[in-house]
């Protein structure tokens, strides 16, 4: 375990909660922020820039669920799975007072991890996610198209992640996919196309059930809640949580523009910047 | 000019500025190498309705400009009817100041006019910071006949700024409390104070709302043309100007970020000032052509 070395070379660790082994990654120094990971996402799909700028802050923890990536065991088939690792991961390393991340699927296992256990946590930050449960409006058709697909090249991520209608967006997605290359050592196993269509298939209807409830929790919770969204995010639009406006008594909601689904990935300092500043202002 | 080094949102003396046989009331406080921030008021404030809170840590780095419009507080003329009228007094005052160029902080009613500075006179605004307003054909903009707005202000027992505090701020206790230390720092000034608007102004300024709910043509297809880096601020439980205008903004601005906050109604700014200003200082602090910062 190194303060000191950066999200493209830190080397991957492990913790053995009931013998199991989830792989994990940590930079950086001062109070935790732990991340849930995004649908396909292993510990080498965030951007490297986007963990360093947040390691001048924060101790940033990402890891792989179980079954994805280098951890071991069968991929999660519901939130509440992704968010019992999370919570392993948080409990065999003794973290407290964190701050808990998620993006996309994994902002549906943040959100889960407040209702459940918002005691292990000073606030949470919600990026390119949606509120658990049913929403009105759903992910564009593109989206699954694309998202299913075995390999993603770059206009793909620039689709998925991006905004693909602007060049200062297009020009951002080159960037994070240079950045995201720049990993030589223990590389990350991708997520195979039967784990992924499984997971599609068990996670995606078991967020739209919301069987424990969290989006009521969400709307009594005493936790800060920061969400950041792009304006165009074609597998979770922004409007979704516009339609919740006032109901969440602790959400400050940041929104860029010209940006899809991976704003941290194209504007990784100044997102960075956003969440210590949200964390400071509310500490 | 006098000297302004020291001065706060509290202490800085009134000055005017006379321009084409009109005079306007303005303070200016703050210094630094970035350009000078023109505050731009809500319905009926004065000078004396910006909360220190807000406007001293904006003024690190920076000249602030408060700024009275036409029938204002000690400013002369009529209050004009339209934002468009009120427009052309806000680009007279910078023209009488001789600023080439400034940054914008426009609340409620004084984000109305910041936009149609933004969209009739582009070169002279560099970003601006809109905060509980509405674009042009936005929705439910100030009606006070509303009986959730319309009971504070004919009830007699709210004296002062008490009525700011109920019709700013959200229902909630801790709303509220923001609520009463916002009224606490806006009486910390006790000289040199401008007349609160009366009823003159608040017809006129009406007047100009009910006309900003017009639109012809497509429908916020004005704000297509406004490129500059624009940060949109509102709390989700505004009643004077809901936050669908908001959501608007940031949807038909091509340049725009938007930030809301919870538990709070159109004085978001001043409940939030510590995040607020901190969020709004980077943003201007900022010399991207992008909005985020």
């Amino acid at each position: 375990m190194s303060a000191t070395a950066s999200a493209s070379d830190t080397l991957t660790a492990f913790v053995h909660p009931e013998g199991r082994s989830l792989a994990y990654r940590l930079i950086g120094e001062g109070p935790a922020l732990v991340w849930c990971n995004r649908f396909r996402g292993n510990l080498d799909t965030w951007d490297p820039a986007f963990l360093d700028a947040l390691a001048r802050h924060f101790t940033v923890v990402t890891f792989d669920y179980r079954g994805i990536g280098s951890s071991t065991g069968d991929p999660p088939e519901s939130v509440g799975a992704m968010a019992d690792d999370a919570k392993d991961v948080i409990d065999e390393l003794e973290l407290d007072h964190l701050i808990i991340g998620g993006w996309s699927m994994g902002g549906m296992a943040a959100q889960m991890l407040v209702a459940r256990w918002p005691r292990l946590m000073t606030h949470a930050v919600l990026v390119g996610t949606n509120p658990i449960g049913a929403n009105s409006r759903p992910g564009e058709k593109l989206f699954y198209g694309i998202a299913t697909k075995p390999e993603n090249d770059l206009e793909d991520e620039i689709v998925l992640f991006f905004e693909p209608r602007s060049e200062e967006s297009r020009a951002a997605a080159e960037r994070t996919h240079r950045r995201l290359a720049l990993r030589t050592v223990d590389v990350d196993p991708p997520v195979p196309p039967p784990v992924f269509n499984r997971m599609l298939e068990t996670v995606g209807p078991d967020i739209r059930a919301d069987a424990e409830h969290v989006r009521d929790a969400l709307k009594a919770t005493t936790v800060p809640i920061l969400i950041i969204s792009g304006d165009h995010d074609i597998s979770f639009p922004v409007e979704n949580w516009y339609a919740l406006s006032g109901e969440l008594p602790t959400a400050q909601h940041i929104v860029f523009p010209s940006a899809g689904h991976g704003p941290h990935h194209q504007y990784p300092e100044t997102v960075a910047a956003y969440i210590a500043a949200f964390v400071d202002a509310s500490a | 000019m006098l000297a302004t080094t020291h001065a706060t949102t509290t202490t800085a003396p009134t000055q005017f500025c006379e321009v084409n046989g009109a005079r306007y009331a303005y303070r200016r406080f703050g210094e630094g190498s970035a350009l000078p921030l023109l505050c731009l008021q809500h319905f009926t404030g004065t000078l004396d309705n910006w909360d220190p809170a807000v406007t001293d840590p904006l003024a690190r780095g920076r000249e602030v400009l408060l700024f009275d419009n036409a029938g204002v507080g000690r400013s002369s003329g009529t209050v004009p009817q339209t934002v468009a009228g009120m427009t052309r007094h806000a680009l007279a005052f910078l023209d009488g100041l001789g600023l080439a160029a400034c940054d914008l902080l426009g609340y409620s009613l004084g984000g109305m006019v910041a936009q149609q500075m933004a969209h009739d006179r582009p070169k002279v605004i560099r970003r601006m910071i809109l905060v509980a307003t509405a674009p042009r054909g936005g929705e439910d903009i100030m009606h006070l006949e509303e009986p959730s707005l319309a009971g504070p202000l004919a009830d007699p027992k709210l004296k002062g700024y008490a009525v700011l505090q109920k019709i700013f701020f959200a229902p909630s206790d801790s709303s509220q409390a923001a609520g009463a230390a916002f009224v606490q720092r806006l009486e910390q000034r006790t000289e040199d104070r401008d007349q609160p608007s009366g009823p003159q102004v608040a017809a006129a300024q009406r007047t100009a709302f009910r006309e900003w709910e017009q639109f012809s043509g497509e429908r916020f297809a004005d704000l297509a043309q406004i490129h500059h880096p624009t940060l949109v601020v509102n709390g989700v439980h505004d009643e004077m100007i809901p936050i669908a205008n908001s959501f608007w903004l940031a949807e038909k601005l091509p340049n725009a970020v938007l930030m809301t906050y919870p538990d709070s109604g159109h004085g978001a700014l001043f409940q939030f000032h510590d995040s607020f200003t901190r969020q709004a200082s980077a943003f201007l602090a900022s010399d991207s052509s992008f909005a985020p910062y």
